[in-house]
């Protein structure tokens, strides 16, 4: 095979922090999400050529991301075991009390969301990727994908108890 | 909400502070997903991409020979 530009190698290693945020969201297992990430980079490798050079590669690595854990974790999903306190505790990036409850509290939130919502919230609230992007990574319209983002706002908000901010209707 | 079935809905004002608050979950969502982010990238993922590229130039390589004969 073919070597691989210094552009591709490169961008691989660009993606990989947010290649990363996104596998533990959706996972909820760091573990779990480094698994993912090797998959994927391993997966983009090996399908290199596939790649149109010039075009979107973290949407490209995103996809593939997305697909892997769709195939293979989330049936498994039900069966995982998740103390709440795991990601909080492992993070060396956090070191106030109230930053890591704070991001447990958004977790558990995110955890309690449908898996489709789930993903279009992190696409599009997080990931920083256009309607039309993450409409591609997940394979469907982008109207499901708006769809889908406010159901999980709505959710969030409730989960997150900020809805109570809300003035009640007069 | 009254029991008027004629009245308009506060649509401007109720868009105003939904609007409030997807601001709010975005802020919460992104410094979530910010410290994510920030966490050192594991080293068995650097090293993997450091592998691939080494088994590529070796393939590589080995292609090659039979022409260096």
């Amino acid at each position: 095979m073919a070597e691989k530009s210094a552009e591709f190698t490169r961008g691989l290693l660009e993606a990989a922090p947010s290649l990363r945020a996104f596998a533990i969201s959706l996972s909820g297992h760091s573990e779990k999400a480094d698994d993912l990430v090797q998959e994927t980079l391993m997966r983009a490798w090996a399908n290199a050529a596939n790649f149109e050079t010039g075009t979107n590669l973290k949407a490209w690595l995103f996809t593939i991301l997305r697909n892997q854990f769709t195939s293979q974790y989330r049936v498994k999903r039900r069966e995982v075991e998740d103390p709440d306190e795991f990601l909080a505790s492992t993070l060396t990036s956090l070191p106030e009390q109230e930053d890591r409850m704070a991001m447990n509290e958004m977790r558990a939130a995110l955890r309690k969301l449908p898996s489709d919502q789930r993903e279009a919230i992190l696409l599009i609230g997080a990931s920083g990727f256009s309607y039309e992007e993450a409409a591609k990574i997940s394979g469907c319209a982008v109207g499901t994908v708006k769809s889908r983002v406010n159901r999980a706002r709505v959710r969030l908000a409730k989960l997150l108890h900020l809805d109570a901010e809300k003035p009640p209707a007069q | 909400m009254t029991g008027k079935s004629n009245e308009k809905p506060f649509r401007p004002a109720t868009a105003a502070v939904d609007a409030q608050l997807d601001t709010l979950i975005g802020e919460r969502l992104r410094s979530y997903y910010d410290a994510l982010m920030a966490e050192p990238v594991p080293d068995k993922i650097l090293e993997l991409v450091a592998k691939l590229e080494a088994k590529d130039r070796e393939s590589e390589t080995r292609d090659k020979e039979p022409e260096s004969r």
